[in-house]
């Protein structure tokens, strides 16, 4: 298998492009689906290798069986559906393993699927690869090792232009760029497009709730909120960029100070950022000022943490993007104001210390054209099956109608 | 403003400096609204620093990505873009006032290499960079500056930078048995007169010419050629030994730190330098290595007196150098290195 940035096609594993002639399609959640699933879940989970790579781990702590069966409990079985046959996945080239969770939920959605895995190598596609292959050679596997496929290919490789065409759904993640790039390419007429497009996100904190836990707790709290931002640099659709303190002023200060001094510490022995990302961020801070907002506060709190409070809410909020440690944020503004700026650009909303049925009451109260996530802190980053608003099971899948 | 320029000790240099940088900052704050609300949002002391180190800065990047301008834009004289590794260039404003003050500085630190008197200079490049216009590149930034100090100025290279052998010929046979200059950026030197085979064509000794080279450096690291070796090959080839490397930037063009007979990169009054921390960015304490910060009491038409550049080195302290020149001494030693990022937005 070729490790280098590739020019050329590279079959990592899986039937080729049988599936284009394979006219195969299967019902949501198969039997042979889900036990397929549940045995690449339990292979990993116990390989010695896959331990040293959490988001590994985490995606085969997803699809093990039990989870498989709350799945299709939840949204599986409900209609009369069978997937829409073939389907093409641009996964992004930079998050190792964001490709194994459209595989999957392409496969348990009734799909034959190829999937375009990062062109850079990482380790953890080598061991899912490998599993995936040990899983093919299987007699009763055939039929899925024909009909997936797992692939490299460079973004202007003929094959995209040749075969996108074929398929029945293209689900491309990556961004706007990414996106109206393959919409250049011509499709099939009913081909199903599942687009994930550049995203913003933000988090709600109470500032009482931060004030008021011990320090255990609030190591806890440093803890996922660097997993939702510095563990990706912070340049995921979901990760926040804005923090809208909520609470009296004096409150948020003292809550601010507290937590923004625990990050520092928890950070100390976790996360760097060099000169030239320090400079990013000031780069960042002049366009925005350029362009969008003519004041702000800004606080370094240590070298990986720049704050910069913004005086009021500001109709550009979302193109105010946190980078390398750069966080913006709000004191004080009611959740009502905050919520009136939100456009379909916004997709989670992280909170904590905050209540996210009262969120959920006004967002809907105000008829919010975005926001379509409210997870807890710490979980903004966790894929699910339903994504960016789709459930993607029944978007992967077509409605047979009796009547 | 009357003494030459390696001429102030430390402390009155730095009292100097810190009188004219504040009151450039105050300056710019004053007619670059862009730049007024960066300090603004930073806190930034604005013409009341009690030390260079509270002189705010803002990256050489800034320059790429912005437009930075302290005048109105009728007051523009001409605007220098600088090539661009990244592909992005930077477009420096200057107006009639400051670009005299570049000149004059440039001419001022000239002198103590070269004394007062005009002298031939032969430019490794092309002869369209010698043409005067209302925008041009850095390299013909350059170039026109140091041919303002000529009393003659020939071009070394064609117009496809190739070494024209006649043109050299005839230069050393008109100027090459007294003194002269030499002025060209790094590569183009390294490449004409040592990649190829024509330096042995060129029959007359260059043993009287003082060359001023600067710029190219990043892509001799790239080649993992020293200055040591630059300097032994173009003697062997040319017998140049008077080899005087400089660096400078557009952003700050005129205070440029020149190599001196025993080594050294001084700061002139015009200019000076910190280095920061590679993480954190804090102030190193002298000597240490670090990202290079520059200031410079020239730019008047944009916020450029004091920049962050991606550059990384050290310094040496202000004292009485061999040389006879006071200033800080910089030294160079390549390129911040840009750390791939994760995450999942649109790299595909």
């Amino acid at each position: 298998m070729s490790t280098d940035p590739v020019n050329e096609l590279t079959f990592l594993c899986g039937g080729g492009l049988s599936v284009l002639e394979l006219q195969y399609c299967d019902v949501p959640f198969s039997e042979q689906a889900v036990s397929f699933c549940a045995e690449l879940s339990h292979r990993i989970l116990t390989s010695q290798e896959a331990k040293q790579f959490p988001d590994l781990v985490t995606f085969a702590f997803y699809c093990r069986k039990a989870n498989l069966e709350k799945l299709r409990g939840a949204i599986g079985h409900a209609d009369n559906r069978l997937g829409w046959g073939s389907a093409l996945h641009i996964a992004p080239s930079n998050i190792p393993i964001n490709f194994a969770y459209s595989f999957l939920f392409g496969l348990l959605a009734g799909n034959g699927n190829v999937v375009r895995v990062p062109t850079k190598s990482y380790a953890q596609i080598t061991i899912f690869c490998g599993v995936v292959n040990e899983l093919f050679r299987k007699t009763e596997y055939q039929v899925l090792a024909q009909s997936n496929a797992f692939v490299r290919f460079s973004r202007d490789a003929e094959f995209l232009h040749e075969n996108i065409g074929n398929f029945d759904i293209i689900l491309v993640w990556g961004g706007d760029n990414t996106v109206s790039d393959i919409r250049r390419l011509p499709r099939a007429p009913r081909s199903v497009e599942v687009a994930f497009a550049d995203r913003y996100s933000f988090a709600v904190i109470g500032a009482q709730a931060v004030l008021d836990l011990n320090a255990e707790a609030l190591q806890k709290l440093c803890s996922d909120f660097f997993n939702d931002t510095y563990l990706v640099d912070q340049n995921a659709c979901s990760s926040p960029n804005l923090i809208c303190w909520q609470g009296e002023c004096s409150t948020v200060k003292s809550a601010k100070e507290r937590f923004w001094s625990a990050l520092q510490q928890y950070l100390e022995t976790r996360y760097e950022v060099s000169a030239v990302q320090t400079i990013d961020k000031q780069i960042r801070i002049l366009k925005y000022l350029d362009q969008y907002i003519s004041e702000m506060s800004i606080v370094n709190y240590g070298p990986a943490i720049t704050v910069a409070t913004m005086n009021e809410v500001c109709s550009a909020n979302h193109e105010l993007k946190g980078i390398f440690g750069l966080f913006f944020e709000l004191e004080s503004v009611a959740l009502e104001d905050v919520l009136a700026l939100v456009n379909k650009k916004y997709q989670t909303l992280s909170y904590f210390g905050v209540d996210s049925k009262a969120i959920n009451d006004t967002l809907f109260k105000q008829r919010c054209k975005g926001v379509d996530r409210i997870v807890p802190l710490g979980q903004a980053l966790d894929m699910g099956i339903v994504w960016d608003g789709y459930n993607l099971i029944h978007t992967l899948s077509r409605i047979i109608t009796v009547i | 403003m009357t003494k030459p320029p390696f001429e102030l000790d430390a402390e009155e240099k730095v009292t100097l400096l810190l009188h004219q940088l504040n009151k450039l900052t105050q300056h710019h704050a004053d007619n670059c609204e862009l730049y007024q609300r960066y300090l603004n949002a930073w806190h930034s002391k604005v013409g009341s620093a009690e030390s260079l180190v509270e002189i705010p800065y803002l990256p050489a990047r800034a320059f790429k990505e912005l437009s930075l301008k302290s005048v109105d834009d009728s007051s523009i004289a001409k605007t220098v873009m600088s090539s661009g590794t990244s592909g992005l260039q930077s477009r420096i404003y200057l107006d009639g006032r400051t670009s005299i003050k570049q000149s004059r500085a440039l001419s001022e630190i000239l002198k103590s290499y070269l004394g007062a008197k005009k002298l031939p200079l032969l430019i490794f490049d092309a002869p369209s960079m010698g043409k005067k216009a209302s925008s041009f590149s850095a390299r013909s930034a350059g170039s026109l500056g140091f041919s303002t100090f000529a009393s003659h100025t020939s071009f070394a290279l064609d117009e496809n930078l190739q070494l024209d052998l006649a043109a050299v010929d005839q230069f050393l046979a008109g100027y090459g048995d007294a003194e002269f200059m030499i002025f060209g950026f790094t590569f183009l030197i390294w490449q004409s007169l040592v990649l190829n085979k024509a330096p042995d064509l060129i029959k007359r000794s260059m043993a009287r010419g003082r060359l001023f080279h600067g710029g190219g450096w990043k892509k001799l690291v790239s080649l993992g050629i020293s200055d040591e070796v630059f300097k032994a090959e173009l003697m062997a080839r040319t017998q140049l030994e008077k080899i005087h490397n400089y660096y400078g930037m557009a952003e700050q063009t005129g205070s440029v730190f020149i190599e001196c007979e025993y080594g050294k990169m001084h700061a002139s009054k015009y200019s000076e330098v910190l280095i920061r921390d590679q993480h954190t960015l804090e102030p190193m304490p002298l000597g240490e290595r670090g990202v290079i910060q520059v200031f410079s009491t020239l730019p008047e038409s944009y916020p450029g007196h004091s920049i962050l550049t991606e550059d990384f080195g050290w310094v040496e302290p202000d004292v009485l150098c061999k040389c006879g020149r006071h200033g800080t001494a910089i030294h160079i030693e390549g390129r911040l290195e840009r750390a791939e990022i994760r995450g999942c937005s649109d790299v595909y």
